[in-house]
Formats: structure tokens, C-alpha cells, sequence
């Protein structure tokens, strides 16, 4: 049985900023308990792979748009996807410690990275400044915050 | 245990076009080996969505692209919409595809197959639309050929298994 587990953006990066503990600090409790219970459900399916539980990560990484007037238009988007693309490793990296530090902390045995997860995949895609939810952010850093994000979303399986 | 199938990239649109057979037919731009890669993963979505094997799950997960959009006149609003919208429909159809064979493949082999990808009972299908964030090619110029490879979708597959 799918069970999806929601797509939860992550909203409020400081401008070049892509540290996703420090973020996830910041954002409100049901964001954070919405993540939490994707980190559970991971656990629960790689504690134990044989028993056929599964669950899938999808960590997209967003930029705001560049418009500094120093760059060309190349730099531009080079800059944005770099920033797109630390954000979502950060936020990856952050899952998987989760995962490991509760598992060890239980007294399971963790595995050492994420290539070696049995029951857990996880992939991030980086997306520029591709999809803004402000279009037109101008000098507003408020309206900025809010196109700098990562959005997990999270589908576990149960047999 | 998980089967991380990889990712298959199929690039060579041409621009403004968002339809994936096409792409997939021109053997210009796509290798047989590519064909080989994504009929794979194709084969364990049917094997997990039969349920012949008992407790298999396949994920996909479908990426656009698009070129970037140079026409002189336009806003950079206006570039980024397009490019945002050229690469959202080529992950769409490139998904329809990869749906489209697997209902063809259970019904050819007797299963039952959902009426649509939401139906799908244990496979998962996804889908992020990149517009031209990731050029292949960052300044093209008038060089088609770079844009062509600018505009692709990137399949990506894992399997699970008890």
C-alpha cells in the first residue's frame, strides 16, 4: 500500500544561504513534524528490508532569480543552480543523518551512506531559478525568502 | 532490497516541440542502448504493477528541460514562463509514454491495467519540470545543435523488492 507523505516546502533561505539545519530551525512546527514523520517512516522500513517496507524521498532544490547587475546572463543561472543544487544536498543530508543518528541511537545498525540504504531511496534535483513562486521579487528580501526553498515529498510502502 | 536502475536522458527536441516519440524514433539523437535502458525500466514497472512478484515496488521519476529562450522583445518574465512550461510539458509527455507502454504491456500479457498513472498500485510516478536551470549548452547562440541537446528529459528509476 502507497501511503504519500506529502510534499513539504522548506521556505526562508537567507540570500546564498543553503544551510538546511539552519533553516529547518527557523520554519514553523508543522513543517518540521511533517518531515519528522518521513524520517520515521524511513526508519521503520530500513530497520528492517526484508519485511518489504519501502519509502521514496524527492528533494527538489529552488533558487531566487540572480539580478545581480555584475553578472551576465551565464552567471546568472549559473549561480542559481548552484544554489538550487546545495540546498537540496544539504536538505539530503540532513534526512540521512536523521536517519542514522535515531537508528544508531535505537541500537540498530545504520547504514554507513546513503548509497548503502536497502529500503530508502533519495533523490535531489536542482531547479535554477526555474520555478519562482515570486516572479517579480524586485528589492523586496521577503518576497525573495519565499522563492529560495527546498520542498521534500516522501511516498512510503507497506506491503 | 532497492535496484537503483539509473538515469536515461533523451535529448534532441526540437524547438518548442514537447511530444517524446519523436524523440525516442530519432535514432540522430537516440542510441538503441538508450532505448534498451528505458524499456528496462519500463519491464519492472509492468513486473511490480502485475504483481507476479510479490512485494516489488518501482519509483520513476521524470525530469524536463528546456533551452533558453533568446527572443528579442521578451522579458525575462516572459523567457522563464516558456522555458518553465516547454520543460513541464516534455516531462508530462515523456511520462504519458512510459505510461502508455506499461498498459500495453499488462494488457498484452493478460493483467489488468489502471486507467490512469494515479491508478498505479505499486508504481510511483513523478515528475519536475527544471526549465533551462541545467543547460547542457549555457550560451548556444544560433547553434542548433546545442539547443537540441539543451531540450531532454531525464528518466530516473529504483525497484524495490522484499
Amino acid at each position: 500500500m502507497k501511503n504519500d507523505l506529502g510534499d513539504v516546502p522548506f521556505v526562508g533561505f537567507v540570500a546564498h544561504e543553503f544551510d538546511f539545519p539552519a533553516l529547518h530551525g527557523r520554519v514553523g512546527q508543522m513543517a518540521r513534524d511533517l518531515l519528522d514523520a518521513m524520517i520515521e517512516a524511513a526508519i521503520d522500513a530500513e530497520a528492517d528490508p526484508s519485511l518489504g517496507k519501502f519509502c521514496y524521498f524527492l528533494i527538489v532544490g529552488h533558487s531566487d532569480r540572480q539580478d545581480s547587475p555584475n553578472m551576465t546572463g551565464e552567471q546568472r543561472r549559473a549561480d542559481e543552480l548552484e544554489y538550487s543544487t546545495l540546498r537540496a544536498e544539504s536538505a539530503q543530508s540532513f534526512v540521512f543523518e536523521e536517519i542514522f543518528n535515531r537508528m544508531t541511537a535505537a541500537g540498530m545498525t545504520a547504514p554507513i551512506d546513503i548509497a548503502n540504504l536497502q529500503a530508502v531511496e533519495m533523490r535531489t534535483v536542482a531547479c535554477g531559478a526555474a520555478d519562482l513562486i515570486n516572479k517579480t521579487p524586485g528589492n523586496d528580501e521577503a518576497l525573495r525568502a519565499e522563492n529560495r526553498r527546498v520542498h521534500i515529498s516522501c511516498v512510503s510502502v507497506t506491503p | 532490497m532497492r535496484t537503483d536502475y539509473g538515469s536515461v536522458q533523451f535529448v534532441g527536441y526540437e524547438s518548442q516541440h514537447v511530444d517524446f516519440l519523436p524523440v525516442y524514433q530519432d535514432s540522430n539523437y537516440t542510441a538503441q542502448d538508450l532505448r534498451d535502458k528505458l524499456d528496462s525500466m519500463i519491464e519492472a514497472a509492468v513486473t511490480a504493477e502485475s504483481g507476479l512478484v510479490p512485494g516489488a515496488y518501482f519509483s520513476l521519476l521524470v525530469v524536463g528541460h528546456a533551452d533558453r529562450v533568446d527572443i528579442a522583445g521578451w522579458t525575462s518574465e516572459q523567457k522563464r514562463e516558456l522555458e518553465l512550461t516547454n520543460s513541464e510539458k516534455r516531462a508530462e509527455d515523456a511520462e504519458a509514454y512510459f505510461f502508455n507502454e506499461m498498459v500495453a504491456r499488462l494488457t498484452a500479457q493478460g493483467f489488468e491495467a489502471p486507467a490512469s498513472a494515479q491508478l498505479l498500485g505499486t508504481v510511483q510516478t513523478r515528475r519536475v519540470a527544471c526549465g533551462s536551470a541545467q543547460l547542457f549548452f549555457p550560451n548556444p547562440g544560433n547553434d542548433e545543435g546545442q539547443r537540441r541537446a539543451n531540450r531532454r528529459v531525464e528518466f530516473f528509476g529504483t525497484a524495490f523488492s522484499p
